[in-house]
């Protein structure tokens, strides 16, 4: 498996000592205390558990202050996280309302790990049979003291409504399908029964999905639009359209102690010049950057602290798999022997980056080197060779070169996304494919093509939806009654492998079977992945505890552990 | 000249129907559509994008949709947002003072550099002050906003460590911290609007300065100072407020990327995101409004023709 170095580093000039530095500043980013780590899960046969690797805190943190961060490029389309879908409703949603469950952060675990740990629920077991999950609520879980639920506690009702609510309006209630019913035989139990055995089901319930949301407020109002009252770490204050979400510290929240800032803005910022901008100005305490602005940033500033993570995201090629020529094993390989990924990485991630597999490399825990002797024998199909695509492209009949539309969305994923585009039909060109740019406008893109409505015979060069489980990804991708599976992929053993690694409950061997499936899709390779970068996120040297998980639960993640010591 | 008023002000019905019919056909021609942009993040699942159609009523004609919003506006109701389903008008009347703000703030910066500017340049034709002047406003007119928006938040923050408050603040709040935040933005917006004023300025004094009546006002022994001001430049203004009138839409088109660069809650922003996530109703009431404001600028230039030369006369 390829090493995947995680670095919060103070950045230096050269290599070497960004790497010394990143060892002498990690170790000085971890010794914050982690005061509010989650209780272990109950003795349960396959519980997950909460507890992470500690290291000994060196400062007591500090509270009071305001956190501000960059949140979002553009306003969160709706408060009430149920009705919309995208990444910022539920962001914001973070922020305020707890969850069953979420991803573990803190000292020791890594960016991305998506472990799923105690929020709402102190505990939960899952049965012998893999059928029913109990979960126990926390007994000092209440509202924030707000009407009309003035701090009232929150009970296992909650829960229950709150599913309800889901599958009835929000438009990933397909999501919580596999649940056949949930009970609450006391106040501070919920059970969840079932249709089947689900093994991804603690990630899926961990998932900034199924927020506890206030039934009296969305009695009397219809929805949670108008007022955001939740249980989570945040006092909701105030949305300024535009320009910022406020939030304040709820001082009742159930980790005591916790969130140790008074207030947290989320700035609303669009351009990415204007982010970087607010770090080296000092105005903002955390926001993501891009590579080449990380290289910058890092130099002119050396102060400000850098966390680089791989990235959680697919770039790929896909095409209609039920027609010539891409239902040609041959073809499909020649073009992912004709990439070059060390030119993408080196030209476009500054030199950092990670070949993907079928999983993208920020997967971590189950994502494989496509690349090492993990990958076996179609690790091949990885490294490039171009002759060899001569090759294959001969014995598949186009000995002359294969000459194919290529769609790619020029107005949508920056401007990586687009020379990623040129390096890639640079690189098929030498293999004697020529790519024909067709530039799509994106939300033609993203109705049509990204669905999988394209003509057979072209090529699509793009990015996959970010999830937080293997089973999205190649449920998602490779099954046929997938929701992204936009080459048609009908592979009967590969659905079988599919199915049954999400049944399977024992971890390693659900690893395993994942394994598998990666190496399968290496020599198959019904899509063509590309490389990820690192994820790179600033935060001002003031910014302590800072123990980064994801973008979409960092409200209930890390954001409330974190203090300021040093800000002006 | 009431009449005049009334039968511009009744001409602008028309033009504004043009308008909403031209705009919501466009924005739906555009591919893709609001339903299909909120479900991206996820699963999009066939029968719930249908329900969300269904929904939001853009599974109905256009026509069907067409009359169901203007008739709303008929009413004085521009709808609600597709996206968040709160209603435009609130929305249109917090967001609407920024940029009012900005776009007067810069029209002034452009008036206060270019008509000083296209003045001396005229007086002090072919000097070097001229050439410096002349070569200033071409490169005003060249340098796009969002380069040098850009630049004005990119170098403060890598010199200085400086940039203007991200976290906008409203007028009515603190003037003083609104005009910090509104003053840079301002200056980009009126550089770049006082390029062509200032030539037009320029051009149209070297025309008046050859005027007898100007010839006439020195031999009587007037000052050179009222000569230029009260008599030359009043004379040469009404191209120049003409050119203002028609400017508005290039304030607009400046205050659509500057708000994104500058971090301000405006209508170019909301704009922006409408029509990127295809918010027709938004969209639709954004452009209307913008419309009407340039027609109501322009009608007001007219009227301004009379105030400014006593022999126009509107009957």
């Amino acid at each position: 498996m390829a090493k995947i170095p995680t670095r919060l580093a103070t950045y230096r000039l050269t290599r070497r000592t960004l790497i010394l530095g990143s060892l002498a500043a990690f170790a000085t980013a971890c010794g914050g205390a982690d005061t509010s780590a989650p209780p272990q899960s109950s003795g349960a046969p396959q519980s997950s558990s909460g507890a992470q690797a500690s290291i000994a805190p060196t400062a007591a943190p500090k509270a009071g202050g305001t956190l501000i961060i960059r949140q979002w490029t553009g306003d969160p389309p709706d408060l009430d996280p149920f009705l919309n879908v995208t990444f910022r409703a539920q962001e914001f949603a973070g922020f305020f309302y707890s969850r069953l469950l979420k991803f573990d952060a803190g000292p020791g675990t890594q960016p991305n790990s998506f472990i799923p740990a105690p929020d709402l629920a102190e505990s939960y077991q899952i049965s012998q049979d893999g059928l029913t999950y109990t979960f126990k609520l926390r007994a000092n879980a209440k509202w924030q003291n707000k009407a009309p639920l003035n701090g009232r506690a929150v009970t296992s009702d909650d829960v229950i409504y709150s599913f309800e609510r889901f599958r009835k309006v929000s438009p990933q209630k397909g999501n919580l399908d596999m649940v056949k019913e949930v009970k609450a035989p006391d106040p501070q139990t919920v059970v969840f029964t079932l249709n089947n055995v689900f093994a991804p089901f603690e990630t899926t319930i961990a998932s900034p999905m199924l927020w506890i949301m206030p039934k009296e407020v969305i009695e009397a109002d219809g929805d949670a639009r108008k007022r955001v009252i939740g249980s989570g770490p945040f006092i909701f204050d105030r949305f300024e359209k535009g320009v910022q979400v406020v939030a304040k510290r709820n001082p009742d929240y159930y980790f005591q102690g916790t969130p140790y800032v008074d207030e947290v803005a989320l700035l609303i910022v669009p351009e990415e010049a204007t982010a970087v901008a607010g770090v080296r100005a000092k105005s903002i305490d955390i926001s993501g950057l891009t590579a080449s602005d990380r290289k910058a940033v890092g130099t002119s500033d050396p102060d400000i602290k850098i966390l680089e993570y791989p990235q959680n995201q697919l770039y790929f090629m896909y095409w209609r798999l039920e027609a010539p020529p891409f239902n040609d094993v041959r073809v499909r390989q020649a073009v992912s022997l004709a990439l070059d990924r060390d030119e993408i990485i080196s030209v476009l991630w500054e030199g950092t980056g990670y070949p993907n597999s079928a999983l993208p490399a920020g997967l971590r825990s189950f994502y494989l080197d496509p690349r090492s002797a993990a990958m076996g024998p179609n690790a091949k199909y990885f490294k490039r060779d171009v002759e060899g695509a001569k090759k294959l492209l001969a014995d598949a009949g186009f000995a002359g070169g294969l000459k194919v539309p290529l769609i790619a969305s020029l107005n949508a994923y920056g401007n990586t996304f687009n020379q990623s585009v040129e390096l890639v039909i640079k690189q098929l060109k030498d293999a004697g494919i020529t790519a024909d740019l067709r530039p799509q406008d994106y939300s033609a893109y993203i109705s049509s093509t990204f669905l999988g409505k394209f003509d057979p015979g072209v090529m699509v060069w793009g990015l996959e939806t970010p999830y937080q489980e293997p089973h999205d990804y190649l449920y998602n991708m490779y099954h046929p009654k997938g929701g992204r599976n936009h080459g048609g992929v009908n592979d009967t053993k590969l659905t079988e492998m599919i199915e049954k690694q999400a049944t399977t409950l024992d971890k390693a061997a659900r690893k395993a079977q994942i394994d598998d499936i990666q190496r399968y899709l290496g020599e198959q390779q019904h899509y063509v992945m590309g490389v990820a970068g690192n994820t790179v996120i600033a935060t001002q040297p003031w910014v302590k505890n800072f123990f980064y998980e994801t973008d979409y639960g960092r409200g209930g993640e890390y954001v409330p552990k974190l203090f300021l010591d040093g800000k002006k | 000249m009431q009449r005049y008023i009334l039968r511009r002000l009744l001409l602008t019905i028309p033009a504004l129907l043009g308008v909403t019919i031209l705009v919501s056909a466009m924005v739906r021609l555009l591919p893709g559509d609001a339903v299909a942009l909120m479900l991206q993040e996820y699963n999009s699942y066939a029968q719930d994008a249908e329900d969300l159609r269904a929904r939001l009523g853009l599974n109905k004609p256009f026509h069907v949709q067409y009359l169901d919003w203007i008739g709303g506006i008929a009413r004085g109701d521009l709808g609600n947002s597709l996206r968040d389903q709160t209603p435009i008008r609130d929305e249109l009347a917090t967001r609407l003072p920024v940029t009012l703000e900005l776009g007067l703030l810069g029209l002034l910066i452009s008036l206060l550099i270019a008509i000083p500017l296209g003045v001396y340049s005229a007086v002090r034709q072919d000097t070097i002050s001229d050439y410096l002047a002349r070569s200033g406003a071409i490169a005003m007119l060249a340098i796009p906003g969002f380069w040098f928006g850009t630049l004005a938040i990119t170098l403060p923050a890598l010199w200085f460590k400086w940039t203007p408050p991200l976290r906008y603040t409203r007028l009515s709040e603190d003037p003083g911290k609104n005009l910090g935040q509104m003053i840079l933005p301002a200056v980009i917006l009126g550089i770049g609007l006082s390029g062509s004023l200032m030539r037009l300025t320029r051009a149209q004094m070297l025309e008046v300065l050859r005027q007898d009546y100007i010839r006439t006002s020195r031999a009587k022994g007037l000052n050179e100072r009222a000569t230029i001001f009260r008599h030359a430049l009043r004379n040469a203004i009404i191209p120049i407020i003409t050119l203002l009138g028609l400017q508005m839409a290039v304030l607009i088109g400046g205050a659509v990327v500057l708000e994104s660069i500058f971090v301000l809650p405006g209508m170019g922003r909301y704009l922006l995101e409408s029509l990127n996530s295809r918010d027709y109703p938004v969209v639709q009431a954004i452009v209307l409004i913008f419309a009407s404001m340039i027609i109501m600028v322009n009608l007001v230039v007219d009227l301004m023709y009379a105030w400014l030369d006593p022999r126009i006369r509107y009957s």
